[in-house]
């Protein structure tokens, strides 16, 4: 056998390492676009106070009344919006649809909040050998 | 007479390796890792020489002895931990052993154990987010386990070369 050659690597070795690491690029890549998880409630909180759950599943509509007026909430299949608010910059209505984990709409001026959770993790854990 | 010798020889390799896969994965769990899943595969250095030196099919019987074995000593046999470790060691020995068949000429153990390293990583989170977990959050550490999948594999693709390189024709029947 020939000892000569360093480590013994040959190119193919090289090629098929660089090959497992643009698949795994890859799939980092696969997973910060898409691996956010799509929520199952949305939690309203109102002056600070859990007041309202929300599911994802089913549209609905809800008012709830705040610190200056009352707020619209909408639920179809993209998710949660805020349809109509009584603040001044209407930022809440801008940023849309929400429906992944952790995403949350504020109406600041409304004392509103509303956070998306998940739901069904289970927690099973196990180490492979 | 001769054909039921060396069915004899085969016979006895495959428990000798398999009870080195079995001593070296003994070992590993005494050796510390960042995060529980991620693991240098000593065990997959002997499938790797068994491969190397014997072919394909004692390569696959040795690994899944081994796994077996391991799930009944350490007690994870009968959980769905051990459906993962198999299948992903069956899988990895298979294109392991087509890489070896198909681009033997250019690639070397090496290049192969960091194949099947990467195969195994990557078969047990798409089978584990696909049966058990269901979690999209499981894609976020298959990426990095992939890339520690491929240091690994090359650090015992190394050492397996060497050994096959060291050991006298005679141990591995070539």
């Amino acid at each position: 056998m020939n000892k000569t050659r360093f480590l013994n690597v040959r190119i193919g070795d090289i090629a098929a390492i660089a090959l497992l690491f643009i698949l795994s690029l890859g799939v980092i890549l696969f997973s910060y676009l898409y691996g956010k998880n799509i929520g199952t409630k949305a939690i309203v909180t109102i002056e600070g106070k859990k007041s309202l759950v929300l599911s994802l599943d089913e549209p609905s509509r809800v008012s709830v009344k705040g610190h200056i007026g009352d707020t619209i909430i909408e639920v179809d299949e993209r998710g949660v919006f805020v349809v109509s608010s009584p603040c001044t910059y209407k930022y809440c209505i801008k940023l849309g649809h929400v429906q992944r984990e952790g995403q949350t709409i504020v109406c600041a001026p409304n004392h509103i909040s509303i956070r998306i959770v998940g739901g069904n993790d289970d927690g099973l854990d196990g180490v492979t050998g | 007479m001769d054909n039921r010798i060396k069915k004899a020889q085969i016979i006895s390799r495959i428990a000798i390796w398999t009870s080195v896969g079995i001593v070296l994965a003994g070992i590993e769990r005494f050796i510390p890792t960042p995060l529980p899943w991620i693991k240098l595969g000593l065990a997959n250095g002997a499938a790797l020489i068994v491969l190397y030196s014997h072919g394909l099919v004692p390569a696959l019987i040795v690994n899944l002895l081994r796994v077996t074995a391991i799930g009944l000593i350490f007690g994870t046999w009968s959980n769905p931990a051990f459906l993962l470790s198999f299948s992903g060691a069956a899988v990895a020995v298979l294109v392991m052993g087509s890489t070896k068949f198909i681009f033997g000429k250019w690639v070397g153990p090496i290049g192969v154990s960091a194949i099947g390293a990467w195969t195994h990583m990557f078969f047990q989170f798409l089978l584990a987010s696909i049966l058990i977990v269901r979690h999209q959050s499981l894609m976020f550490l298959a990426g990095p386990s992939l890339i520690a999948a491929i240091l690994s594999g090359l650090i015992i693709g190394w050492i397996a070369n060497e050994i096959l390189d060291r050991l006298p024709e005679k141990i591995l029947l070539r």
